[in-house]
């Protein structure tokens, strides 16, 4: 957006229009003349959705309103398993039923054009305004779409789907993918970090690759993925190696166990890092090619590219961006650059978090206490956080990432708690990773519980 | 009984952490990063992942030390569990055994 647009954004409110300022003034605090101050919520989704009912549960006499465009949710998590037929695209729908009836969370269903943050008022798209003692924005992200040649917003939307965001892309690369040819080639191009979501391509890959031996098994997954590393990467490798025929790479060799399989062709998955020319520079949506920085074009039958991400348009139209993401205090998760407006989800710097649904509910969860906490004139809590993810290399093989995070006051960043977290062992035993499938069932259940319901 | 235990070992096993983080978290901030897993307020929908609401705090101290020292094996609670002081499990051990077992069904 250009400066002017965003000034036109921010300052909607400041002429003419606004009502006589007692009437709206928004209340600092309890005891004063209204004693129910207002938390408003922009965006509706995990983070936002977990600010809303943590906040209700901890004091339901505290106004809560969330601003969404959407009255139904789609979760991105679990939408990999749409695509292989094992969910259905309705599987992933969440309403705010429970948000609103059992916690009473208020929801506008439109869109947010314009915010004041002088004076605390935020102008909706169907008309009126809603003003806020402190305002929580959850937005989620947004896609770059330059950088490479020949892909747009329109060749994701008709030709090389992204499917990051659920609903109509997971269905359109679900279509394709059951469209393709038996022996067919599919190619996942991962984003450069950070991105929402970490092992989610490579959860992709794997679920496809089991999916493909039922029922195409002269299928190729050729993952080219601009960085030498990723989430999980070796346990990921590793459950490739014992179930997809994967040679693994000799710079993942290391604390790899001695009774892994080897082997003198690709298998099923190839996966090609930025350091052997998995980066790609360009597209050609017409003739289903992508070429590598080594200039190597490749055709394929499906073509994912996951592009790279920044913080959702809101965010920048807000003023709320340095770069590509939302700089906050910490301790509160407010935004460093405007007071009263906290910053929470994929759109935060969050530092040593990933880009997670479930730090994205952590967050909610310290950004709720803490507001509390600010309303009272009190100070704010000490915080800490959580990531725990589950993926499936196969609907019986899963592997897990978890970290426990807390607040380094001498940096203000997010950090990890030294000696702890990370990613399930290599050496572990079959029925250790047939445990963490089980659990990834589980964990997606409760999670969702805890989030919506 | 339980918590006159429990008191008792506050006060003796406060250790200063290995990760040199103050001492302050309160139980239920901690709790809440376990709800995502275990369930809001510790009353897991799927008990597949333990309900952690009601449990004696006595078990869970004892069950969390045993994950973190590696005695007890699990999946990803060794690595969690290592993130812990004694004084924080035992804040969690309090807060979730006050906490009713059904409290979300």
């Amino acid at each position: 957006m250009h400066n002017s647009n965003r000034r036109t954004f921010l300052k909607f409110l400041a002429a003419g229009s606004v009502m006589s300022s007692a009437s709206i003034a928004p209340s600092l605090g309890f005891g004063q003349s209204n004693p129910s101050p207002h938390v408003v919520i922009i965006g509706g989704g995990t983070g936002g959705a977990t600010a809303a009912k943590y906040l209700k549960m901890a004091d339901e006499t505290i106004r809560v309103t969330v601003i969404e465009a959407n009255r139904v949710y789609q979760r991105c998590y679990g939408s990999n398993e749409v695509l292989t037929g094992h969910s259905s695209i309705d599987d992933l729908a969440i309403t705010y039923d429970a948000l609103q009836g059992k916690y009473g969370v208020d929801f506008i269903f439109d869109m947010v054009i314009g915010v004041d943050p002088q004076t605390r008022q935020i102008a909706l798209k169907a008309g009126g305004k809603v003003a806020y003692d402190r305002l929580i924005v959850s937005p989620g992200i947004d896609f770059v779409w330059d950088g490479v040649d020949g892909y747009s917003k329109d060749v994701a939307q008709s030709v090389m789907p992204h499917s990051w965001k659920a609903g109509e892309q997971t269905m359109l690369l679900k279509r394709q993918i059951d469209a393709m040819p038996d022996n067919g080639t599919m190619i996942i191009v991962p984003p450069v970090n950070p991105y929402r979501c970490p092992p989610g391509p490579y959860e992709r890959a794997s679920l496809l690759a089991e999916h493909f031996q039922k029922v195409k098994p002269k299928a190729k997954i050729l993952v080219l993925d601009p960085k030498d590393g990723f989430a999980k990467d070796k346990p990921f490798m590793l459950g490739w190696n014992r179930l997809y025929d994967f040679q693994i790479p000799d710079m993942m060799m290391d604390g790899m166990p001695e009774d892994i399989n080897v082997y003198d062709k690709p298998g099923m998955i190839e996966w090609v890092p930025a350091s052997a020319g998995g980066k790609i520079t360009a597209v050609d949506a017409a003739a289903m090619t992508v070429t590598t920085e080594l200039g190597d074009t490749i055709h394929a039958d499906v073509i994912n590219i996951i592009p790279q991400q920044k913080a959702a348009k809101l965010a920048f139209d807000m003023d709320l961006v340095e770069g590509n993401w939302c700089p906050i205090n910490h301790l509160t998760m407010e935004s460093t650059r405007h007071p009263n407006i906290h910053v929470i989800g994929d759109s935060c710097v969050a530092d040593a978090m990933p880009k997670s649904g479930y730090s994205a509910n952590t967050q909610a969860k310290v950004v709720a206490a803490q507001i509390l906490h600010l309303l009272h004139d009190e100070e704010p809590q000490e915080p800490t956080w959580s990531n725990v993810c589950f993926s499936r290399v196969s609907s019986e093989y899963g592997v897990s990432v978890g970290g426990i995070y807390r607040l380094d006051h001498e940096t203000g960043k997010i950090v990890s708690t030294k000696g702890s977290g990370g990613v399930s062992p290599l050496d572990s035993s079959h029925q250790f990773n047939r445990l963490e499938a089980l659990y990834q069932e589980a964990w997606m259940e409760n999670f969702v519980a805890d989030t919506f319901g | 009984m339980r918590l006159g235990l429990l008191g008792f070992s506050i006060i003796a096993c406060v250790t200063i952490p290995a990760v040199g983080f103050s001492q302050s978290l309160g139980g239920a901030m901690l709790g809440n990063t376990c709800a995502g897993c275990h369930g809001t307020f510790g009353a897991a929908q799927n008990p597949k992942i333990p309900p952690l609401a009601g449990l004696d705090a006595i078990q869970f101290v004892s069950t969390m030390k045993a994950y973190r020292e590696g005695s007890q094996r699990g999946t990803i609670m060794n690595r969690v569990a290592r993130a812990y002081s004694d004084a924080e499990i035992e804040a969690m051990a309090e807060y979730f055994a006050n906490l009713p077992k059904h409290a979300n069904e």
